[in-house]
């Protein structure tokens, strides 16, 4: 069923959408969850709270991109449930190592200034994403967007997994350089 | 890592929640996204669409076709060098042999069914790309190489100036910089106090240095390239945070070389080790034994 399709279900208030986004795209969410979380029964509740996420917001809601849509709202979900689970050990799924890799982009400072504002961090690094290649740009979304391994990604784009790390390294330190520039506290 | 980084680390992953679909649509293709030439008003990237499709039709052929104008532009950069008077530069030379290795690589990196028999993709075609990207990689590539050519020319600064210009450069950009400098230079730099002797085969030339972390904890990243395969050496002393990898196999300085990890899928060995200060130093990189043996034999406990 095509996504027009499916989204005039939601608007009906026709149950039938959540079985017909199942179909399209549980296999899709289902996957963001599991490489943040790392665990079958938290993935797959991540995945249910998800289409009852959807169901809820469309109406009024009427998303362009309906995999886009599902999988942001599986992967916050997903954030959220790791970050009050944290039972992760280190060295166990990717999403531990993102965040090791990740912290390398936060400025050091000793200011006290509040934090800054989620959404203005948002339009930052959305800007920041812009000024990348479409490769780096690419490689940097799989990793820290999609919780993919370097080797994944590697095969995916069929580049040498070396190429893949250094592409990382360099825009972490981009990144970096950028928020510093911004001033930004996190 | 701490509690704080990780919730820093954290708001930086959920802002990413909020990226332009586009550039999400666009990572979600499953097409290679390599630096290619791309059609845009009949040019592709600065090159002549001719030139372009010649490229793409040579398919494997290309390869070899530009491997031997690489050849021949390094042969004829080197006969100038060597005519009196020239005044040919070993950056020149370097910077010819920059574009000649972007070249190849593209060309190595495009060997895909995509781009075999002058076939490409539609959706790549939708997708124009600045020639601006190209010059941007040609450029970064270019700064690595005249990074190891400035080593190569043999600065003429004294070296208390060089010292303190390096000092300056780093202490400017601390937390993620990259210097010209030696293996030696930059352990001192980055406040390391275990003394290291690093001896990469010839062919490998520095290609980038980093030093990461908070004043008195630093964490040295230093790498060497010879032109397919990087060398990458991280080092921490041990008083500094350690950032790595957990996955990878820990050694210990006194028997590393007997207990060797096995080569991963992509032909690279990776593997911490454990010096007897409790400085740790993290080795990714593609040399055979002896090779890595010669390069790690200048270690403290080996």
């Amino acid at each position: 069923m095509e996504d027009t399709e499916i989204l005039d279900l939601y608007w009906k208030r026709d149950e039938r959408a959540i079985a017909e986004t199942q179909n399209a795209y549980g296999s899709y969410c289902h996957s963001i969850a599991w490489r943040i979380l790392y665990d079958r029964e938290d993935a797959d509740e991540c995945v249910n709270d998800t289409w009852l996420r959807a169901w809820n917001a469309i109406p009024p809601g009427r998303p362009g991109r309906l995999a886009l849509f599902l999988g942001t709202i599986t992967r916050n979900l997903s954030i959220d449930r790791w970050k009050r689970r944290k039972s992760m050990k280190r060295g166990k799924g990717e999403m531990s190592v993102s965040l090791d890799e990740l912290a390398e982009c936060i400025p050091d400072t000793k200011s006290t200034e509040d934090a800054v504002a989620a959404a203005e961090l948002e339009r930052l690094i959305n800007s920041f994403l812009h000024t990348l290649s479409e490769k780096d740009c690419n490689i940097f979304l799989r990793r820290y967007w999609y919780v993919e391994e370097c080797g994944a990604i590697a095969g995916r784009y069929s580049m040498n997994l070396n190429t893949v790390k250094t592409s990382l390294f360099r825009t972490r330190a981009r990144l970096r350089s950028y928020l510093e520039k911004e001033g930004i506290v996190i | 890592m701490s509690r704080q980084k990780e919730e820093q680390a954290l708001r930086i992953m959920k802002a990413l929640s909020g990226v332009d679909e586009e550039l999400l649509e666009r990572c979600g293709r499953p097409q290679p996204v390599e630096d290619t030439v791309r059609e845009r008003d009949g040019v592709q990237g600065g090159i002549p669409a001719g030139m372009s499709r010649f490229w793409q039709t040579a398919g494997k052929a290309g390869g070899f076709c530009a491997a031997a104008v690489c050849l021949a532009v390094i042969w004829a950069v080197r006969w100038r060098a060597q005519v009196p008077g020239c005044g040919e530069t070993i950056r020149e030379e370097a910077d010819a042999g920059v574009l000649c290795e972007e070249a190849e690589n593209a060309v190595q990196e495009n060997d895909s069914p995509q781009f075999s028999g002058g076939e490409v993709s539609g959706e790549l075609n939708s997708e124009p790309w600045g020639g601006g990207e190209q010059e941007a990689a040609l450029q970064q590539s270019s700064e690595e190489q005249e990074i190891a050519a400035d080593e190569a020319s043999q600065d003429k600064r004294t070296e208390p100036d060089l010292a303190d210009d390096l000092k300056k450069e780093l202490s400017e950009s601390l937390n993620i910089s990259v210097i010209s400098v030696s293996w030696e230079e930059a352990c001192a730099l980055a406040g390391i106090e275990e003394q290291i002797r690093i001896e990469p085969p010839a062919e490998y030339v520095p290609s980038s240095v980093a030093v990461s972390g908070e004043e008195g904890g630093h964490v040295l990243q230093y790498a060497w390239s010879d032109g397919e395969h990087t060398l990458c050496l991280k080092l921490a002393g041990k008083d500094s945070v350690w950032i790595g990898d957990s996955a990878l196999p820990v050694l210990n300085a006194a028997d590393w070389a007997d207990c060797l990890p096995e080569a991963d899928s992509d032909g690279g060995i990776r593997f911490v080790m454990v010096l007897e200060s409790g400085a740790r130093l993290e080795y990714e990189g593609w040399l055979t034994k002896e090779e890595l043996e010669a390069l790690l034999d200048g270690l403290p406990d080996s």
